[in-house]
């Protein structure tokens, strides 16, 4: 389970975040809305452990990971801009996530899965968007983290190649039963992917709950204009 | 910044205050500790009047001279269709490793095949700054250049569609780039008024020509640091404000055009253009070359150069690779935690790595030998060692700088993802981070080998008895008036300097279509 219990964090003067706090169980899913500078990035990388909060507790199955680096972390992100590696190809991306001795069965598993096979010793420049986004969730699945976290994964796509990669992420958190935190700002997306919606606004939690659950009972006149609520 | 352990940056930075900044602090402090001594920093005699006028003439003058020439060449490579623009962007390159003091050299020869020997006019600060600006002008076209590159070519769209083009590159683009074209300026001037050989050889009295006879005349140490503190002083100044000027700005760009920015068409004005690059070539490179090569005479003079000096040229090569190869290892790290560490450290850093471009080298010379020469550390006084130390004093500074612009161009995203992937420092730094800062790493490491090997200043300086370096030997062989053989030893020099950098700019051509940023450095 993971946890976030009053979380803080400032950039300089600017609150970044504020007293954040929810949770999410084992192999579920979550979804992070909110409109662009509310915040949802940040908390990935609070997971993540690239930043630090000010305030407050990260917990992973009730451990404290506050100073836990994030190579130890046990986590895994699907960054908005992919960050593929440009000098290696797909199977050095892959492998590079793998210890030598298992990486060969793996890789080849992992590619056949995400349908990259044909494409293995191509650059990620030399790939399409749709097969630049595949290989980026295969990379962050083949060394079995505990947590996905995926930061507007699709936001760059159109909407044919977006339903292809929705599917197919969800197919592959149901299969790896990995416990998975989405960050979007498209609320039709967002109820494709999860049930549990977290809906942020200036760096604090306006509401949680389902997608129907925040529609039908939206808590103030924001989340009623942001769900579009008339 | 978790590709490179805290520990190896702390060593590094360690390292680097003791060879860099440890000299000249100790000197300053030794010369201040007397309180009749700091009275005499604001005592101004007239000689003292005399060199700060003269220094300053040949900064101004370097400058004006530069500034025409590399604003002038950068906006024609950027912004023209001018033909050869990749031969021209190489050729404008070329100066920046061509020591100035072997330009000077070929521009004697020149006057004095003219019969214009001792030329008062050339042998004045005007001369120096003619030459002077004739080595540095690269320094602002590269600025020039990358700051012309950095202009949102939208501002430049939203002016063309009211004014001319003209209009628009005199109110809008020249404007948003001039930061870069003041930064430039500022390189220049103190760079400049910090030269030793180039007013020694025209017989200009400026700074650091009058240090280096307080000290290798009178060996007074006082007195030569005391006589460095107002240039010391107005360099410092232009550095911070240079700093400023520069706050979050990549320093170089080698693209040559950008199809994407605003471009004009040269018409009938190309030939102009083509003439103007080349004779700024021809100057710069092209005249003192062909004046040397016929200084050298035939054949026999570059055998007997090579026979003659041949321990020189060895030591110059060994003792430039070594050092090359060290300042970028400690820069590195450095550069490093320059673009990734938290604002304190990054302030820190930059303000230690800014200050030895104020530091005359003649300073660094004299405060590399108040510095290292004691019983306990005879092993780098006496070796080439203390060479090493003295070129990572001068030269380190750029490549810190260079190493952490390439690395402030690499996504964090891409170091980031590689973190969550791997637990080995090692791994990630071998596999995901050197992959990518190697065309910083690359550009540094020529540039100080290059730098290193003409180096003149700091090296007549500290240089350890039977290790002369080839800069040294010609600088002698001047002297005694050999001129066939300076010329062929010059020839020579330049051509040592030139393979590695040639080879890196085919390296580079070849593979740049690899690289991450496409010519960002």
């Amino acid at each position: 389970m993971i946890e976030l219990k009053n979380i803080s964090k400032s950039l300089g003067k600017n609150k970044i975040l504020e007293d954040i706090s929810f949770s999410i169980k084992k192999a579920d899913k979550l979804v992070i809305l909110g409109p662009s500078g509310s915040g949802k990035t940040t908390i990935l990388r609070l997971i993540a452990g690239f930043e630090a909060p000010d305030q407050g507790q990260i917990l992973f199955d009730g451990e404290n990971m506050n100073q836990i680096v994030p190579s130890k972390r046990g986590v895994s992100m699907v960054f908005q801009d992919l960050a593929l590696w440009p000098h290696m190809s797909v199977t050095e991306n892959i492998a590079f996530c793998l210890k030598a001795k298992d990486s060969k069965a793996k890789i080849a598993e992992m590619l056949n899965t995400v349908g990259l096979e044909h494409k293995a010793k191509a650059y990620p420049q030399q790939l399409s968007g749709g097969e630049k986004q595949r290989l980026a969730l295969a990379r962050s699945l083949v060394f079995s983290p505990k947590i996905l976290l995926l930061d507007e994964p699709l936001s760059s796509m159109d909407p044919l190649l977006k339903d292809d990669l929705k599917k197919l992420i969800l197919d592959l958190q149901k299969k790896t039963r990995i416990t998975m935190i989405y960050v979007t700002h498209d609320q039709a997306e967002a109820a494709q992917i999860a049930e549990q919606v977290i809906l942020l606004h200036q760096g604090k939690i306006e509401q949680k709950g389902t997608l129907e659950e925040i529609r039908s009972n939206p808590n103030n006149l924001f989340v009623k204009k942001f769900m579009g609520v008339k | 910044m978790s590709f490179i352990p805290k520990p190896i940056i702390i060593l590094c930075a360690i390292l680097f205050i003791i060879i860099v900044l440890g000299p000249v602090l100790l000197i300053l402090a030794e010369t201040f500790t007397s309180m009749d001594n700091l009275a005499q920093v604001f005592l101004l005699n007239s000689r003292q009047i005399s060199l700060f006028e003269n220094s300053m003439l040949v900064g101004l003058s370097t400058v004006c001279f530069a500034l025409v020439l590399g604003v002038g060449y950068g906006f024609l490579i950027s912004r023209t269709d001018i033909p050869f623009q990749k031969f021209f962007l190489f050729s404008g390159l070329i100066p920046l490793f061509m020591p100035a003091h072997i330009t000077a050299i070929g521009w004697i020869k020149l006057l004095n095949i003219c019969g214009l020997a001792g030329n008062t006019f050339f042998y004045s600060w005007i001369g120096v700054g003619f030459v002077l600006g004739l080595a540095y002008f690269p320094f602002i076209m590269l600025l020039t250049l990358t700051g012309l590159n950095s202009v949102d070519s939208k501002l430049e769209e939203a002016a063309a569609l009211i004014h001319s083009k003209r209009h628009v590159v005199s109110k809008i683009t020249l404007p948003l780039a001039s930061a870069y074209i003041a930064s430039g300026a500022i390189l220049v001037f103190v760079f400049s008024v910090s030269n030793y050989a180039v007013p020694d050889m025209l017989r200009v009295n400026t700074y650091p020509v009058e240090i280096f006879v307080q000290f290798s005349a009178f060996y007074d140490t006082a007195k030569a640091v005391l006589l460095a503190v107002p240039l010391i002083a107005v360099c410092l100044l232009l550095v911070f404000v240079q700093r400023y000027l520069m706050a979050n700005k990549s320093y170089i760009s080698l693209k040559a055009q950008n199809k994407q920015k605003m471009f004009f068409k040269l018409g009938k004005g190309k030939t102009i253009a083509v003439l103007f690059c080349v004779l700024v070539f021809v100057l710069s490179v092209g005249l003192p070359m062909i004046m040397l090569i016929i200084g050298a005479g035939n054949l026999s003079t570059y055998a007997a150069a090579f026979k003659t000096a041949w321990p020189q040229i060895r030591n110059s090569l060994l003792f430039s690779f070594v050092s090359a190869t060290f300042i970028c290892l400690i820069s590195f790290p450095l550069g490093y935690a320059l673009a990734r560490a938290g604002k304190k450290t990054r302030l820190f850093i930059d303000l230690c790595s800014i200050i030895p471009f104020a530091i005359p080298s003649a300073i660094f010379g004299v405060a590399m030998i108040r510095f290292w020469n004691r019983p306990f550390t005879a092993i780098i006084y006496q070796t080439f060692l203390v060479l090493v130390f003295g070129y990572t004093a001068r030269f380190s500074a750029f490549a810190i700088r260079a190493i952490s612009a390439n690395i402030s161009q690499i996504h964090r995203n891409l170091e980031e993802s590689a973190e969550l992937a791997c637990q080995s420092w090692s791994k990630r730094l071998r596999m995901i981070l050197l992959p990518l800062a190697w065309p910083g790493i690359l550009a540094s490491w020529v540039l100080c080998f290059a730098l290193c090997l003409g180096e003149l200043g700091v090296t007549l300086l500290v240089i350890p008895a039977g290790e002369a370096t080839l800069p040294i030997r010609i600088y002698t062989l001047m002297h005694y008036g050999a001129h066939k053989l300076v010329c062929g030893l010059s020839v020579i020099l330049v051509l040592i300097i030139m393979l590695p950098v040639l080879i890196v700019y085919l390296l580079y051509n070849k593979y740049k279509h690899k690289l991450l940023i496409n010519g960002e450095i």
